[in-house]
């Protein structure tokens, strides 16, 4: 009985949170400023960090997430509802910083677009995997961080939008308008690398 | 092909892969600096205002070409209405345009006439030297009279 109250309690809400995201979506569609400042509190942080991710130098990194912004309240009034909201704000991140580096000219070192070794696996004791314990390892989230950083654009954009934003393979593969098949085989490359870069830190017992 | 698909599914779904997401899934969110989004607002602020002064302009030029448009219409249809019969059309135009040139032609008919009969006239020192001596004959007349 109560597990039905409390079902029938979180569908409303979540049909109350949709409708107010609609609501507030139609507003910022009208380039209604206020509406657009809830908006970007909901998304910033989010954005910031997968601009942050994309580009290397912070400074920049804070630009390209404003412009981001300003793309996104300019260009409202042409999201036409096909996508959901946050792909639409991360299609315009992604191309913003595909940009950036085109007009910087920066090549990051390349993964090579092999498969890793079949069955290869990270190698540690099943507590180190607890995510408790992970959220307090810093060290080992710096050592996540320089690997994500070390791998190609084309990875690192699959591996984040997918495995830190949760967008859909489908989503992402129209953003970066390829097959989804391809999205699948760059996100594996993607998390392969990481595998290796946290195992060759866990073997070694420092950071790289 | 099917089959390439149903391995990677199986790859991705395997428990390194799997550990690896969950681990960049829970990396820390970095949050913005207050003077990052003070800068954004600035920045949203002037582009608001763009925008409302575009949506103005357009809302005075909107009506505004439309009742150009729509007084140009009415002028093109009621005009041809308001003239007369004889002058709205192109053969009365025609008509009117040969009786000035008409009277042009008699104008200057009766101009050559008159050079003709008349001459063409004194010219301007013909005219000062006749003005002087009939002066001078005037005045001689005129002591003439005094001493008789």
């Amino acid at each position: 009985m109560e597990l039905c109250i409390g079902t029938a309690l979180l569908t409303q809400r979540m049909q109350n949170d949709a409708a107010s995201e609609a609501a507030l979506i139609e507003k910022c569609r009208r380039q209604d400023y206020e509406a657009f400042g809830k908006f970007v509190d909901a998304y910033q942080s989010r954005v910031f960090g997968f601009v942050r991710r994309m580009v290397p130098n912070a400074e920049e990194a804070a630009d390209v997430a404003q412009e981001v912004f300003i793309k996104a309240f300019q260009n409202f009034n042409r999201f036409d509802g096909r996508s959901s909201v946050r792909t639409w704000l991360f299609r315009i991140a992604y191309h913003l910083c595909v940009d950036r580096a085109r007009k910087e000219d920066r090549t990051p070192d390349r993964v090579a677009l092999v498969d890793p070794e079949e069955g290869e696996h990270i190698d540690v004791p099943d507590a180190r995997w607890q995510p408790d314990q992970l959220a307090m390892d810093s060290e080992l989230y710096a050592v996540v961080e320089d690997g994500v950083k070390s791998m190609s654009e084309k990875l690192r954009s699959v591996l984040l939008l997918h495995d830190r934003e949760d967008l859909p393979y489908e989503e992402i593969a129209g953003m970066l308008n390829v097959p989804v098949g391809t999205v699948k085989s760059r996100l594996f490359l993607a998390r392969a690398h990481l595998q290796n870069v946290v195992k060759a830190y866990l073997d070694g017992g420092e950071k790289k | 092909m099917n089959e390439n698909f149903k391995n990677i599914d199986e790859k991705l779904n395997s428990g390194p892969q799997q550990m690896v997401a969950h681990l960049v899934s829970s990396l820390p969110s970095e949050e913005p600096s207050m003077l990052w989004r003070s800068g954004l607002n600035e920045a949203l602020r002037a582009q608001s205002r763009k925008a409302e002064r575009r949506r103005r302009f357009f809302w005075v030029l909107r009506p505004l070409s439309l009742t150009t448009a729509c007084a140009l219409a009415a002028l093109l249809v009621v005009r041809p209405m308001m003239m007369p019969p004889s002058l709205s059309t192109p053969k009365a135009h025609a008509m009117v345009s040969n009786g000035i040139e008409r009277d042009l032609m008699d104008l200057h008919q009766n101009d050559m006439r008159a050079f003709d009969v008349g001459g063409a006239g004194l010219d301007p020192t013909e005219a000062a030297r006749t003005s002087s001596v009939t002066q001078v004959s005037w005045t001689d007349d005129s002591e003439a009279d005094l001493e008789l």
